[in-house]
């Protein structure tokens, strides 16, 4: 996990180095970074053995409505 | 620089691939379980119920020519709601791109390379299929367009070396099906694939011209040809063991030898899976990405597309085992596909009408 997370940084701070370098357009990088955070949390989410289970959650919810 | 469009024998090309390529692996297996000998009926009704929900997005489309889901969304709707109907439908690819995912991940893991890790097939498909998403629709059109012949020559050369094992006595028995309790067991044949077709819905833009005929025309043939599957999977291994598979054509496919030289076909068919498995993983790929750059505005692809491999390779692992992805399809796929492919679609249509209605009655006033 150790390795995972320090890659993930190494990761983001070389996109948005190449991004900003780049006069990319503020709403691209938020939404880049935020996908890319999105991703990270659940792969901690894993590591951590509490998997986030996005099919869980569907079932749930259309159990939820009563279809 | 990017072409953005497809002729029409691409995309005829590309739903064709998208509908039928990885459901004639996974879909025959769980048909002949609960309709037994007469299996092969099951997919001629959900074909025609996914004929009905084509003509309904093929009307949307017609409303708002040159308009994607996402946009029309936004248009429709005004951004608040179109905004979060635009982020479900992105959603929604997203999802679909997990589950593709997933399912390749669980095929190669069963049927060839047991000790491997999940995450190496899911990341090396993803990467590839990323590569083609930057790239374009054009790039994704022209590899299935070469993908379909080759898939195509193979499933043909497949079934009749394996028609050496026709038996037809493997159909006694038929037509005895109680037709009100196979519909509502096999229901999620409606989502997957033919509901599942509604990604399209952001890729009509770029068809060039009879965009109606050639989807139809898609959807029919889809329809005969995983018919004609699960018929030929009855005639071959017969009902109890074809129902026992989760994979009944790699089961041919591992059966199959013409003297001693054709044998072992099974990793030639795996191949074609994971060419299907490409095709169908890029285009909901690539309408993930698309979505997400139509939404927010923004206009290089690339580093969406980067950032999407981290989350869908993780979303992929959410499920524990090969059984619970099988058991979600089957329980809630229709459900969850439905919402997506008639209920937002149709109130996008009745938003559309009042609208019009309105603004003809304003014309007429003035």
């Amino acid at each position: 996990m150790i390795w995972f997370i320090f890659m993930f940084i190494i990761m983001l701070g070389g996109i948005l180095t190449i991004m900003i370098r780049s006069r990319t357009a503020a709403r691209e990088i938020v939404l880049v970074t935020s996908l890319l955070l999105l991703g990270f949390a659940d792969w901690i989410s894993i590591f951590m053995n509490h998997k986030f289970k996005s099919s869980k959650i569907i079932a749930i919810l259309i159990d939820w409505v009563g279809l | 620089m990017e072409n953005n469009s497809m002729t029409v024998w691409q995309f005829f090309v590309l739903t064709l691939s998208f509908l039928a390529g990885t459901s004639f692996f996974f879909l025959p297996g769980g048909l002949i379980a609960v309709a037994k000998q007469d299996a092969w009926m099951v997919p001629l009704w959900a074909g025609a119920a996914g004929v009905m929900a084509a003509l309904i997005w093929l009307k949307l489309a017609r409303q708002h020519p040159g308009l994607s889901i996402i946009q029309i969304c936004t248009k429709v709707a005004g951004k608040p709601i179109g905004g979060l109907f635009a982020i479900m439908y992105i959603s929604y690819f997203i999802q679909l791109s997990v589950f593709i995912t997933r399912n390749v991940g669980d095929f190669m893991k069963q049927t060839l390379m047991p000790i491997t890790p999940l995450t190496m097939f899911h990341v090396m498909l993803l990467v590839i299929s990323a590569y083609a998403v930057v790239k374009g629709i054009d790039t994704i059109a022209r590899s299935s367009e070469l993908l379909f012949i080759i898939m195509a020559i193979t499933f043909v050369l497949i079934f009749c070396m394996a028609l050496v094992a026709w038996d037809w006595s493997r159909f006694q028995g038929s037509f005895r099906m109680n037709v009100w309790e196979t519909l509502k067991e096999t229901r999620y044949i409606f989502g997957f694939p033919f509901l599942e077709a509604l990604v399209f819905l952001m890729l009509f833009p770029f068809v060039q011209s009879k965009v109606k005929r050639s989807f139809i025309l898609a959807i029919v043939v889809a329809t005969l040809l995983l018919s004609v599957t699960t018929f030929f999977t009855i005639g071959v291994l017969g009902v109890p063991r074809a129902s026992h598979d989760t994979y009944p054509l790699f089961v041919i496919a591992q059966e199959v030898h013409v003297g001693t030289f054709f044998e072992h076909l099974e990793s030639t068919i795996a191949l074609i899976l994971l060419a299907a498995i490409f095709i169908k993983l890029s285009i909901a790929y690539y309408c993930s990405v698309l979505g997400l750059c139509q939404l927010f505005r923004i206009s290089s692809r690339l580093w969406v597309t980067l950032a999407l491999i981290l989350l869908i390779s993780g979303l992929s692992l959410g499920y524990d085992n090969v059984v619970e992805n099988i058991e979600f399809s089957q329980r809630y796929d229709f459900e969850y596909t439905l919402l997506y492919s008639v209920f937002i679609p149709c109130l996008l249509l009745f938003v559309t009408w009042i609208r019009k209605k309105v603004k003809r009655r304003e014309g007429t006033a003035s």
